[in-house]
Parts: C-alpha cells; sequence; structure tokens
C-alpha cells in the first residue's frame, strides 16, 4: 500500500460559515495504480486530491485523520519532512497549466528550480534528464528556452507533466488535468499519461468531472459527491455495474459519441450546501428512489460487492433501480431542492 | 426536416479577417504589408427554420468569429449573409439594432452573461426597453411567458433575485430567456452548457431542442464537444483555421467522415467504458500559425494522406452524398 | 423604483457590516457632520468672541470644564472654534470630493469604453494633471480668483479627478470586454446606454471609495491652505485655529491649542480613509479576511 488516506476531513472558512469540503473519506493507493476521482463542481475533489500534499486554502478551517505514506502521517509530518516528500516523492499536475507557470521565467528556469530545489544536481545532468524527459512527453527540446506565453495550451501542459516527473516521484497527483484542453489536445495528453503510467509506472490518483477521461485513464474511480465518497470500485465495475444512483444518473447524462443516441437525461436540482450539510443521504433530495430511511440516518459506505462500495441503502434493489434508471420518466419526478 | 423559405440563413463566402497591429516604429519605417490573422476564411452555410445547426471545431478555428459576425458583433470582411433572401450584410452592422429583433446570441459563461448588478426580471426585459416594447405590465406579461418557457417556475419569484443568487443552470436559463423575449428567428449558442455540470447539462440541451421546436427557431450551435452536437444537432458544420471542411446531417458526418480531420477529431472522443478501445489517429504537431498559412490546404501538415496538390492549392468542396460536402482534394 | 432605492441603502450598509474600521470610519464621519450641522447649539461661544473674566481676557488657559480645548492668545474658546470649524472642513470635504468623483468617474467611462484617441487625448490630460503640484497650483489659484471655499473646491475638483479617472478607466477596460456587455450590444443597445447602465453600476463601488478618499485628501488640502495663511477669511477653519498659534509661535506653550483641531483634522481625514477601504473591499473582494 503505497498512500492510505483514513477519515479524511477538510474543513474550512466561509463569510457564510464552514464548509465542510472534504467529509470523511477513506481510500488507498497501491503502487502503480490509478485512481480517479469523478464528480461534479464543489464535490471536494480537488481539495482531497490537494489534501495529499498537505495544500490547503488560507481560509482552513478543521483537517482531521491520517495521510499514510510510507509509514508516516502526511498530516503530522513536520514542515521539513514534507518538504523532503513534496515533489520527490509526490508531485502535481495542476489544473490550468497556463496559471500555474511563472510567465517572467523561462520553462527551463523553472523545470530546473523544480528540480535543484530537491536534488543536488549539476547543471549538464540536470539538463539531459530535462531532455529525456520531454521526449516522453512529446516535446521538442527548444520548447525549453521559450516563456510561457509562446507555448499553446497543450505544451504547457506537457511541459506541467514533465515538471511533475522530473524528481521520479511514486505518486503523481492530477488536477483535471485536461479540462482546459481541446478534444484532440486532450487525447493526447491522456495518450502521454497512459503510457508513462507503463513505462514509469508511478502511480497516480486524477480527478475530473468527465468520465470518460477517468474511464480511460483509472484502474479503480472514486465518485464524489457533496464531500463524500458515494461510490469505489475498480473502474470496470463502475461503469459495467455501478451501484449507486448517483453514478447511474451521471451515466444517463452523458452523451456518447458511440452507441445508439437516446436522450439525455438530466439530474433535477443541485447539489447540498456543505454548510451544516443535513442528516441523511446527501443526494436524497435530488434521488427519484429515495425512500424515508434514506433521510432518517446518514447511509454509510457498505460493500456491496467484493472491492465495490457504495453509499446507498438501497443496495438490494439494484435491479430494479437500473432498470428504471435509463428511463426518463424516472428523473422526472425529482424535485428541485 | 422542413426547409421553408421564411428565416432562412443563407452564408456565402463569409470571411473576416482582424489587421495585426504592427509596432509603432515598424508601421513608421518597416515596408512589409499589413498581416492579416484569416479567423474565418470563406465559408459557406444555410440554417433552415426549425434546425439546430451544429459548428464544431476546436478553439481558435473560427467558430466564435462567425458566430459574433453573424449577429452583427462584428463586421465582415467580404462576403454575403442572407436572410429570407434578402442581402443584410451591410444592414446588420449599420442597422444592429434592428438585426437584433432577429438575431440573439446566449453566450459561453453563466457566470458572465448577466450584469451582476441587474435582476432578473431587468435582464430578460431589458430587450424590451431597448426596442420599446410595451409598457411596464405588458413587459412583466412578457418576461413571465420568457421565463415560463425556459423553466424558471414560478417566474414572479425570481424577478428580484440577482445573479449570484442563482445556480450556473438557471442563470444560462435566464440568458435565454433573455435572448427569446425578443422572439428572435436565429438564436446563436455559443457552447452554452460547456461551464454547467454535466448532470445539469441535459436540462439546458433538452431546453433548447424543446424551444427549436415550439417557437420555429433556427439555432446556430456552437461547440467543441463533438458528442454533444451528436446529441442535438440535425446538421454539423466542422471547422479548421477558418473553414468549413465537412458539412452535412449530423449522423452521416459522425457514421461518415470524409475529411481527415473529422476523422481526427472522432477518434479523439473519449469514451465513457473502460474496456472500449479506440483507434486513435495519432497527429504530428499541433495547430500552425493561423497568421502565417500555406498556400495550399490547411490541413496538409498533418495530414496522412496529403500529397503534392494539398500542398500547392486550396481543395475545392465536393458533394460526396446528398447535403454532404467535403474540402479535401483526395476524396 | 421604490424598491430599487431600499435595496440599494441596504447594499450600503452591507459594506460597513463586515469591516470595522470602515464601520467606524462612517460613524465619526456622521458625528462631524451633525456638529457642522448643529454649531450653533454645540458650540458655547461664537467661534471669534472674546470672552472676559473679571474685565480681563482669558487668554491662554488650558483645558478645564468650562473651556474644553482651552483658549487661544485672544481669549477665544477653541472648543467652540472647533465646533465652527468643521463647518469648512465638512463642506469643502462633500463638495470638493462630490466635484472629484463626478468629473473622474465621467472621464473614466467615456475613456475606458470608448478607447481609441477619446482615450489617448483624456490620458494625456490626466497626465499632465498629475505634472502640475498639487497645493502651489491650489495656493496660485486662491491667490488670483480670490481667498474663497468655493476656489478652494474648484481648485482641488480641477486636480484631484485625475486619480479616479486612472483607476475607473482601468475598471472599465475589463468590464467592457466582459459578456454580459456584448450581450447588451447583441440585444441592440446603443453606446450610451451600456455605459449607464451596464458599466457605471459596476464602477460605482470604485466611486465610492475614491469619492471618500478625495474627501480626506480634499479636508487636508483645506487645512493645508488654511494654516499658510490663505484659507476663507469669513470662515473658521482648524487649520486657521493652526496658522494662529503658529504666527505668535505659541506652539510650544499651549500645547491645547495645537492638540484639539490637529486631533479633530486627523480624525475626519481617517474617517475618510477608513471608509474609502471599506468600499475598496467591495470592488476587490479578495481583500476581505474571514
Amino acid at each position: 500500500m503505497l498512500l492510505e488516506v483514513k477519515n479524511l476531513k477538510v474543513y474550512y472558512k466561509t463569510t457564510k460559515g464552514i464548509v465542510q469540503a472534504v467529509d470523511d473519506v477513506t481510500f488507498s493507493l497501491e503502487e502503480g495504480e490509478n485512481l480517479g476521482l469523478v464528480g461534479e463542481s464543489g464535490c471536494g475533489k480537488t481539495t482531497a486530491v490537494k489534501a495529499i500534499l498537505r495544500l490547503f486554502p488560507t481560509n482552513i478551517a478543521h483537517v482531521s485523520g491520517t495521510l499514510e505514506y510510507s509509514g508516516q502521517d502526511i498530516l503530522q509530518m513536520t514542515f521539513d519532512e514534507l518538504s523532503r516528500i513534496r515533489w520527490k516523492e509526490i508531485s502535481m499536475i495542476p489544473q490550468s497549466a497556463m496559471n500555474a507557470l511563472d510567465p517572467v521565467y523561462t520553462i527551463e528556469n523553472q523545470i530546473l528550480e523544480a528540480l535543484q530545489a530537491h536534488d543536488k544536481i549539476s547543471y549538464p545532468e540536470a539538463l539531459q534528464k530535462i531532455y529525456g524527459l520531454f521526449d516522453l512527453v512529446g516535446l521538442e527540446k527548444s520548447r525549453l528556452k521559450d516563456y510561457p506565453h509562446q507555448l499553446s495550451g497543450g505544451m504547457l501542459q506537457r511541459a506541467c507533466i514533465a515538471m511533475a516527473l522530473v524528481c521520479s516521484p511514486k505518486i503523481i497527483l492530477a488536477d483535471e488535468p485536461t479540462t482546459a484542453l481541446d478534444v484532440v489536445v486532450q487525447d493526447n495528453i491522456l495518450q502521454r499519461i497512459n503510457e508513462l503510467h507503463k513505462k514509469i509506472g508511478a502511480s497516480m490518483v486524477l480527478s475530473s468531472h468527465d468520465i470518460s477521461v477517468i474511464a480511460e485513464t483509472c484502474d479503480r474511480v472514486a465518485v464524489m459527491y457533496a464531500g463524500q465518497f458515494i461510490e469505489y470500485a475498480s473502474s470496470r465495475r463502475i461503469f459495467g455495474n455501478p451501484f449507486h444512483p448517483y453514478t447511474l444518473g451521471l451515466q444517463q447524462a452523458f452523451p456518447n459519441i458511440k452507441g445508439t443516441k437516446k436522450r439525455l437525461i438530466a439530474i433535477k436540482g443541485y447539489p447540498p450546501n456543505l454548510i451544516n450539510p443535513h442528516r441523511g443521504c446527501r443526494f436524497a433530495s435530488r434521488c427519484p428512489f429515495r425512500k424515508e430511511a434514506c433521510v432518517a440516518k446518514d447511509p454509510p459506505l457498505v460493500e456491496v460487492e467484493p472491492l465495490h462500495f457504495s453509499r446507498c441503502i438501497r443496495s438490494d434493489a439494484i435491479d430494479e433501480i437500473r432498470r428504471r434508471a435509463s428511463m426518463e420518466e424516472t428523473w422526472e419526478g425529482t424535485e428541485l431542492s | 426536416m422542413n426547409v421553408k423559405q421564411d428565416g432562412m440563413i443563407e452564408v456565402r463566402d463569409l470571411r473576416k479577417y482582424f489587421p495585426l497591429e504592427k509596432g509603432f516604429l515598424s508601421s513608421l519605417f518597416s515596408r512589409e504589408e499589413t498581416k492579416f490573422l484569416k479567423a474565418v476564411d470563406g465559408i459557406s452555410f444555410d440554417i433552415h427554420q426549425g434546425e439546430i445547426l451544429g459548428l464544431a471545431g476546436e478553439s481558435g478555428c473560427g467558430k466564435t468569429t462567425t458566430a459574433k459576425t453573424l449577429v452583427g458583433l462584428y463586421a465582415a470582411t467580404s462576403g454575403k449573409i442572407l436572410f429570407a433572401g434578402q442581402e443584410i450584410t451591410e444592414l446588420m452592422v449599420q442597422n444592429r439594432k434592428r438585426w437584433a429583433r432577429t438575431a440573439q446570441y446566449v453566450f459561453q459563461n453563466p457566470y458572465e452573461s448577466l450584469n451582476p448588478r441587474q435582476t432578473v426580471l431587468d435582464a430578460v426585459i431589458e430587450g424590451l426597453k431597448i426596442h420599446r416594447i410595451g409598457n411596464r405590465e405588458e413587459r412583466i406579461e412578457m418576461a413571465v411567458e420568457a421565463l415560463s418557457r425556459v423553466k424558471i417556475m414560478p417566474p414572479g419569484d425570481f424577478f428580484d433575485r440577482f445573479p449570484h443568487q442563482l445556480s450556473g443552470g438557471q442563470r444560462q436559463r435566464v440568458s435565454i430567456a433573455r435572448a427569446l423575449v425578443l422572439n428572435p428567428k436565429l438564436v446563436i449558442a455559443d457552447e452554452p452548457v460547456s461551464m454547467l455540470d454535466v448532470s445539469i447539462r441535459a436540462e439546458v440541451i433538452n431546453l433548447l431542442k424543446e424551444l427549436t421546436e415550439q417557437m420555429r427557431l433556427a439555432i446556430l450551435f456552437i461547440s467543441h464537444d463533438i458528442s454533444l452536437i451528436r446529441y442535438i444537432c440535425d446538421r454539423t458544420a466542422v471547422m479548421y483555421l477558418g473553414k468549413i471542411v465537412e458539412i452535412g446531417p449530423t449522423d452521416e458526418i459522425i457514421g461518415h467522415p470524409c475529411h481527415p480531420y473529422t476523422q481526427l477529431l472522432l477518434s479523439a472522443v473519449p469514451v465513457p467504458d473502460p474496456d472500449a478501445g479506440r483507434i486513435r489517429i495519432r497527429l504530428h504537431g499541433d495547430i500552425p500559425n493561423p497568421v502565417d498559412l500555406p498556400p495550399g490546404c490547411r490541413f496538409e501538415p498533418r495530414c496522412e494522406r496529403a500529397t503534392d496538390p494539398c500542398r500547392l492549392y486550396e481543395p475545392e468542396q465536393i458533394q460526396v452524398a446528398e447535403d454532404h460536402f467535403v474540402l479535401c482534394h483526395r476524396i | 423604483m421604490a424598491k430599487k432605492l431600499k435595496f440599494f441603502f441596504q447594499s450600503q450598509l452591507e459594506v460597513f457590516k463586515g469591516d470595522s474600521l470602515g464601520l467606524i470610519g462612517a460613524i465619526i464621519f456622521v458625528c462631524f457632520i451633525m456638529m457642522a450641522i448643529l454649531a450653533p447649539l454645540i458650540a458655547p461661544y461664537g467661534p471669534e468672541e472674546m470672552i472676559y473674566q473679571e474685565g480681563r481676557l482669558l487668554r491662554l488657559q488650558s483645558p478645564s470644564w468650562h473651556h474644553l480645548f482651552g483658549t487661544t492668545q485672544m481669549g477665544q474658546d477653541i472648543f467652540s472654534q472647533v465646533v465652527y470649524g468643521s463647518r469648512a472642513a465638512v463642506l469643502v470635504g462633500i463638495l470638493s470630493a462630490g466635484l472629484v468623483s463626478i468629473i473622474g468617474t465621467a472621464v473614466g467611462l467615456v475613456s475606458g469604453y470608448y478607447g481609441g484617441k477619446t482615450d489617448a487625448f483624456f490620458m494625456r490630460v490626466v497626465d499632465l494633471a498629475y505634472g502640475i503640484p498639487f497645493l502651489p497650483f491650489i495656493i496660485i489659484l486662491v491667490a488670483l480668483t480670490g481667498l474663497t471655499f468655493w476656489n478652494v473646491v474648484i481648485g482641488i475638483g480641477l486636480l484631484l479627478w485625475r486619480t479616479p479617472a486612472r483607476v475607473i478607466r482601468a475598471q472599465v477596460l475589463s468590464l467592457k470586454s466582459r459578456p454580459f456587455v456584448e450581450a447588451s450590444r447583441v440585444l441592440g443597445a446603443s453606446n450610451f446606454r451600456i455605459i449607464l447602465f451596464q458599466i457605471a453600476p459596476n464602477v460605482l463601488p470604485l466611486t465610492f471609495s475614491y469619492t471618500a478618499l478625495a474627501m480626506g485628501w480634499a479636508i487636508l488640502t483645506e487645512a493645508n491652505l488654511s494654516f499658510l495663511g490663505y484659507g476663507d477669511p469669513m470662515m473658521m477653519s482648524w487649520g486657521k485655529i493652526l496658522f494662529r498659534v503658529y504666527i505668535i509661535q505659541a506652539m510650544t506653550i499651549a500645547w491645547w491649542w495645537v492638540l484639539a483641531p490637529g486631533l479633530a483634522i486627523i480624525l475626519l481625514v481617517l474617517s475618510g480613509f477608513f471608509i474609502g477601504r471599506a468600499y475598496e473591499k467591495v470592488t476587490n473582494p479578495r481583500l476581505k479576511e474571514y
């Protein structure tokens, strides 16, 4: 087990109250495995991913739980210990590369900075290493001397990937790595991510709102909603055998370029306020399959199949639920919260 | 698909070039001609009443420029735009106010397309105030109707709300209501759902479909998401670097793509199925600089099928099936 | 319409809710306004009234219960002088600030929205305005046109608009490319309509911020002028009080004579700055603390 996250909670302050952005999340990451976090805006996936590197916003209110990496709890480490892990063992590809790179320094300068901050390495050696990485990500060496504004979005993202790989980390975090990119460029980047995964063997934690991106890159998938994991299983099982109504709803809402053309179904309503979330299932107000019991108590994450977890108490009725989920009328009757 | 003569938009050989500004000194001293960014470089298409035409392509292909030219925000550099058989290319820029009653626009960013200091009611009746339609009561009635059409219910409850009190999906629907209140014939929707959550997109998309039928609208639907275009558009035009490389019925284009770029685009779409093996078309390099364009086909530098004529001559539109046209030498 | 006004006032109150310094500033400002309006009721004596006790002038009395801020060389009650002096300060402050913000906002809106030659022209005028040293300009202007407080107001208005003009222009530049402005254009709105209804309302918090700041500067300027002897001879002002203690070099003897007007100036000017900062936070929410 490379990384073990237990009961992670991250809350932050706003003028309106304390937002429970990540609320009791537990997962693990094996060596060489890719974990995908899927969810829409506000579900907490970005906060969860950043928490792994202990990157918290300035208005942080509460952090609890354990983040065990190589036997140590990241949340309890001293700043020095943390600095030794950051980038060397765990690195990150940020969401929009255009904003992650400093516009007044060349690419070479920035990658070197990352490398030399963590390793005592001479300039010629460093350069060789970077050349190797550029080959890996498909960037011309000449691009090293360019400034960020001279590169396209796809190139910038690839530069960021190279930067994330420069210290040969064991875990790479990718927060919506392709969201700001065009589809052809996105495809390119996804291919590279998969190739790198085979060549380098680092594990990845990838977050995205696009289920197809996750489907194509990840071994295990966690679906997040309102700060919680609501389904957690292997990629095949989540897409082939979904158990949670939200997962089913997402599948119905996604247009597919292949397959028969059927009507897209929206999930009415919107996610709950995470300031003092109400008791019971957080998806209940939008769920066409809710019962009284759903709002009475917080539903726990239960193992519905081997290594397949779902936070829904109605998993016994799953066949009926799956059948009804593909019909548009099912989702019509839900109330707007 | 009804092909009525009324409300039909015809675009012929439309071009929109943006001059690139030279620096102060070079404009004084150098003899270089002004360079142009040829954002839209000779496109032709029709939009019929009751139809949703998709405009697909990646960023920089010229789809937004096309949209803004069609709505009168930009003046066309050359080419013709006809409405119901009449040429209106110059009129729509000179008298944009009048054209506003025919063509409206829905913007991509729901968080920026409503004035944060205007209430929902004010935003929706803005068009009516500008064109001096109706008195206060009549305007409120029209606002109620527009908001009901976009399923903002009950409309009265939302009148005094500000954009920040609405969700992304609601804001986008208010934008649509604002566009509809003038009863336009053409609505241009520029990536209307790309900034909305996935589970909400279907709501807005299905709404647009309904409205097209109910109000006999024509919609130009711009998107980089081909899966979405497949879902909502009757016909589709694929753009690349300012040209329409393929145009035809959506099912045709997706089922039998002829242009290498269309094939590339379709092969690049990820699929939400971990077991689906995709046949990807691998390309070299990125999109070339739209200012210094090569003389021949624009796609030639990245095309596997390219031959000499492709490098030297611009291709012509070839008809490959009924209503299906491709801009390529190698069909 | 009434609903809109009500909402407008409510939103102004919102500005101060989050900012305690801003609230203090607002309270101080209101106190001084009340002082200015109710001066004859608050001040026990006239501003120039010389007070006798047992046939002799009450010169240079240190603060006591009868004379809260003491008396001057000529037996005048300094407290009353400060109270009456608030009139000049508040008047000059509000009028100048109003003038500065109207000119500055108008120029900023037009310059930013239309761009091109219009923008170039106005920005060069702003550059010119920045090149002119503020106090010497006002002194010369007042010396030439007469020592009235109206001329002071005009003088301040002629130069200080330069700062809000630049800042508001920058805000307009970023606003005019936002989709909701384009949307208005697509609906057929004229430029005039767009500036008035789409852009101006979004620029208002900045306008208010600079109005408050300008008020601070205006009050300081008026105090400076009066201190240098260029104040309106018909009006009592805090600067004039300081002028009088200075010309007889009594600062070391009569500390109360310096302290009272000095504090008044500091308080009122600070209140302007605090209010200005509170509005600045509205425009830039990132300045908020949680």
